[in-house]
């Protein structure tokens, strides 16, 4: 179950950085689109979460690897009077907090409003217990 | 595998709520914090600014219009190197490259003057719009930029530099957008060639706008017509002129300075004002607008240094240039040295580029974003750099109106004249309108209300003409000769031009356009009749009338803002209130005595420590206050102190404080009579002399002024206040540094500070340190420290021009870019960078080149 939540979560990853090349709120589009496909696993929203964070994470590890972002961060701290860490922290908390809630919210209608998924269905999207 | 459970309903509640909050503050500003979505995106946010930190090795553009393909080098100072096959293209590779590396500074400096910053920053810049368009700067630029014939080098290159900005920002992504329009969350306007016509504009705004009328009011109201004359004279105590007048030493010209006679305090009241309101929007104006950061809490020693300041310190700025023949340098060629002080600002005023275009132009020299053509440099035959002259150039006429509540007509000459109406509509972000003004102008200018009359202004910065015909000639020009005759059709503001060239002359022209005012009423700095067109100016001073010199007997020329001319050569009005002539007397001082200069030494003089303040007055306030050491052991102290002191600033130096602190206490003690003490007044004080008036005083030891206003029932003498000054001062430094010693060095007194256009404190660059300088020296530095060298630069005509040069910021206006503010440390330690002059592009060694831009005509 580990590996294959890896695996999802790695996946989910690579779509939401997709999301995000076209703007960043596309991130909590595919998260609410995530958590509608898989409104019958309650894991979804934690991946989801996740996700957001890593695939930040690794556009700004993109970031770094052409530039100092450890300027951009102390001059975006400075100017917003807060560490230089916390403008990482918010970096990544925001996607995170966005991918977190949409996914939450979109499988609370999905489950409302559309029907429970069929076993087989389901069994492709969740890992047997 | 049974069903997933239901979330809880709270859950989903809090999430929405989250969610939506999320949104909010990622989609829209909120307490004056830009979108955090489009901030933090580590695509096209922030972050990005750190792969746009430096140019890509390689890149290509295309351009509009661009005859042939432009190649840019990139030295490895970040100066562009720009060969291309025509002027035309040449400007537009500039227009690009500026708009790549200044983008922000483009906008702000445009908006400022146009008067449109609220449409970018909101409401709180209102003030600063209405003020701008009450000045109708703008409005004047834009009337002279439409009179300009097809061919004029001022549009044909303001419109192709604007194709080289327009192409960039047509270009730009998400990601090249600037860190400050991040912060505004403001998106870049397409420039109009008329704005390069703006940023003249506003540089005559900073260099030739004078209030001398008002100030000149508020001081006859208390103390009267004569004594202010003598306070504020037309003609400097000192002469050490800018043209050489055959003396080989200052002149002192003491004149007796009447006593104070009380006048009306409700007139000087009413007239300052309107300095003061002035006054705070110019230096608003400065840092274009403030997003809330004071200088204060920019610059932790600054609560000290202007402690320390004088009251006259925000005259303690200016600049300084000399040349030197030939037969007085080391190697036999001209050298040139340039020094503009200015507003140090983060991305500087200054720009370096290189515009090579075969068998018609050869330039380096320092750009203005907004402009193409460097207004100070050299090519492969002259260099040429400017001071300001600070004639008088703007005059106030007292209109009768028809209705003074609501005029629509003015008097002249018996006949009621209409007033032309300019309707100013101030719009705010998303622009809608938020104000409507209209702006009253007669025949010479824009009417304002001051002291419950209605006053016109005629400024020769209004009058609008072509102001690149002059600096496309200059970097053209061959020789002195021809930089001359190039630089005739420059009018204001007026600048005094030093030039050497490689046939070994120098020279120097204050040039500018300088009125010729009716025999009647030659003052410029008095109040006029607007009711007879006999009150306007007459004509204009010819060239051949300017202050000048070429290849002058002495071997060498300087000029550092004083009066230009001795007025036994030349009485007529020129202008009044110069600044104190310490520096220039201190230049000309070293350079009569050093008849082998190097570009070294020229270098060296431009941090020189020393001032020729300190001489005339360290003496008196010695012998004064040695008279008063038997009775007081703290001020036998600080006699001792002055003493010891070698009269040198530098930042180790532990005498200049004392010394300071004392000519301040003197000046503030001397000139009790200019403080408005009435309850109205609030004891603001309406002007303060010069130093070389106290100077001047200190010849009438018994004159009424020194007599100290709160003690009714002495009577004191100079050498009293003398007194009272070093020992207030003792006592004012102790309090602050304690007993004398390491802790009253002048560095901890005295930084630059290096404010960003908006006065963010994160992007500016506080307490840096300065090599050397005081108020009176070579670098003078106000108590503020904002005022400085915004450019060094050194010369060497010789067989190959060789030169040197340096400015307090970097070429990039990205704060995550090393070359933000990579000069600081070699300006702050007075050292100047070797400059690369290579004639063709394969010139530049790859060793000396970080980049490359190759630029295409666009379809």
């Amino acid at each position: 179950m580990t590996r294959q939540l890896a695996l999802r979560t790695l996946v989910v990853t690579l779509a939401f950085i997709a999301a995000s090349l076209l703007a960043w709120w596309a991130l909590p589009v595919a998260a609410a689109m995530f958590g509608a496909l898989t409104r019958d696993d309650r894991s979804g929203a934690v991946v989801a979460g996740t996700a957001g964070m890593l695939s930040w994470a690794v556009l700004l590890a993109w970031d770094a690897w052409a530039g100092p972002v450890g300027q951009v961060a102390a001059t975006l701290g400075g100017v917003l009077q807060i560490k230089a860490v916390a403008v990482y922290v918010l970096t990544l908390a925001f996607p995170g907090l966005l991918a977190v809630c949409a996914a939450i919210v979109a499988r609370a209608v999905a489950r409302a409003t559309m029907p429970a998924r069929a076993p087989a269905a389901a069994a492709t999207a969740t890992p047997p217990a | 595998m049974a069903a997933a459970r239901r979330t809880a309903p709270a859950t989903v509640v809090l999430a929405a709520l989250v969610l939506a909050g999320t949104m909010w503050v990622g989609g829209r500003s909120v307490a004056g914090a830009p979108p955090l979505g489009g901030l933090l995106d580590p695509v096209n946010g922030v972050w990005a600014l750190a792969r746009r930190a430096l140019p890509p090795a390689r890149a290509e553009a295309a351009i509009p219009h661009l005859s042939a393909p432009v190649d840019v080098r990139v030295d490895d100072r970040g100066v562009p190197h720009i060969f291309a096959s025509s002027i035309a293209d040449a400007a537009r590779a500039m227009g690009y490259v500026h708009a790549r590396d200044r983008l922000f500074q483009l906008e702000i400096q445009t908006r400022a003057v146009a008067g449109t910053l609220s449409e970018m920053v909101g409401d709180r810049a209102l003030p600063l719009d209405r003020e701008a368009r009450e000045q109708g700067l703008a409005d004047a630029a834009t009337r002279g930029f439409d009179r300009l014939p097809p061919d004029a080098p001022a549009r044909v290159l303001a419109t192709a530099y604007a194709d080289g900005v327009n192409a960039y920002i047509d270009a730009m992504t998400p990601a090249d957008l600037p860190f400050e329009f991040r912060l505004l969350d403001a998106r870049p306007q397409r420039w109009e060639p008329k704005y390069t016509a703006y940023l003249f504009a506003r540089m005559g705004l900073t260099l030739a706008y004078t209030d001398g009328e008002l100030r000149r009011a508020a001081m006859e109201a208390l103390v009267g017509h004569d004594a202010t004359d003598a306070l504020f004279p037309r003609n400097s105590p000192i002469q050490e002129p800018i043209q050489p007048n055959g003396q080989h030493a200052p002149r002192f010209d003491w004149q007796v300075i009447p006593p104070p006679k009380p006048g009306d305090g409700a007139t000087a009241r009413t007239a300052l004002a309107e300095i003061e309101r002035r006054a705070t929007l110019a230096s608003a104006l400065d840092g274009v607008v403030d997003l809330g950061a004071g200088r204060r809490a920019l610059d932790p020693a600054a609560p000290l240094g202007a402690a320390l300041a004088r009251p006259t310190d925000d005259a303690a700025v200016g600049s300084n240039n000399w040349v030197v023949a030939p037969k007085r340098t080391a190697a036999g060629h001209a050298l040139l040295a340039g020094d503009p002080h200015l507003s140090l600002t983060l991305p500087s005023i200054w720009y370096e580029a290189h515009l090579v275009v075969p068998d018609s132009l050869d330039v380096y020299g320092v750009t203005i974003p907004g402009a193409p053509i460097p207004p100070i440099g050299f090519n492969r035959n002259v260099a040429w750099t400017e001071t300001n002259t600070g004639a008088d150039v703007a005059d106030y006429f007292v209109e009768t109106v028809d209705d003074p509540a609501h005029p629509r007509q003015y008097k002249l000459d018996g006949a009621w004249k209409p007033l032309r109406q300019r309707v100013e509509v101030i719009r705010g972000r998303g622009g809608h309108v938020i104000e409507t003004d209209t702006v009253l102008e007669t025949h010479r200018g824009p009417m304002l209300r001051s002291g419950g009359q209605w006053v016109s202004r005629r400024w020769t910065v209004t009058d609008g003409y072509d102001v690149m015909k002059p600096f496309l000639g200059a970097a053209r020009s061959a020789s002195v000769r021809e930089l001359w005759a190039a630089t005739d059709s420059f009018l204001a503001p007026a600048q005094n031009f030093a030039t050497a060239d490689r046939g070994g002359h120098i020279a120097i022209r204050s040039t500018g356009r300088f009125p010729i005012r009716p025999k009647d009423a030659d003052r410029g700095d008095e109040l006029r009749d607007g009711s007879r067109s006999s009150s306007d100016w007459q004509a204009w001073w010819t060239t051949a009338e300017y202050p000048q010199a070429y290849d002058p007997p002495q071997g060498y020329v300087a000029s550092a803002n004083q009066q230009p001319k001795d007025p036994r050569v030349d009485p007529r009005y020129l202008g009044w209130d110069w600044p104190s002539p310490w520096r220039a007397m201190r230049i000309n001082e070293m350079l009569r005595a050093d008849s082998a200069v190097t570009p070294d030494r020229m270098r060296r003089m431009q941090t020189d420590p020393l001032s020729a303040e300190t001489p005339l007055f360290l003496p008196r306030f010695i012998a004064a206050g040695e008279a008063g050491t038997a009775q007081d052991a703290s001020l036998a102290t600080a006699v001792s102190v002055l003493k010891e002191w070698d009269g040198r600033y530098t930042s180790d130096n532990t005498g200049a404080v004392l010394y300071e602190a004392a000519l301040d206490e003197l000046t503030t003690r001397t000139w009790d009579e200019l403080v408005d003490t009435s309850a109205a007044g609030r004891n603001r004080r309406v002007a303060t002399p010069e130093a070389e008036v106290t100077l001047e005083l200190m010849q009438q030891p018994d004159s009424p002024w020194w007599d100290d206003r709160s003690t009714p029932d002495v009577h004191e003498r100079r050498d009293d206040i003398l007194r009272a000054s070093l020992a207030a001062a003792f006592t004012r430094v102790v309090a602050r540094l304690g007993v004398p010693g390491p802790a009253w060095a002048w560095g901890r007194t005295r930084h630059a500070l290096v404010r960003h256009l908006l006065g963010i404190p994160a992007l500016s660059r506080a307490n840096v340190l300065v090599s050397g300088g005081g108020p009176g020296a070579v670098t003078p530095s106000a108590g503020d420290g904002n005022h400085g060298a915004s450019w060094r630069m050194v010369v060497e005509l010789g067989d190959e021009v060789r030169a040197w040069g340096i400015y307090p910021g970097g070429q990039s206006g990205n704060p995550a870019s090393p070359r933000y503010a990579d000069r600081l440390g070699k300006w702050s330690a007075g050292t100047l960078d070797s400059l690369h002059f290579p004639r063709r592009a394969q010139d530049l060694a790859p060793a000396n080149t970080s980049s490359r831009l190759s630029l295409r005509g666009a379809p």
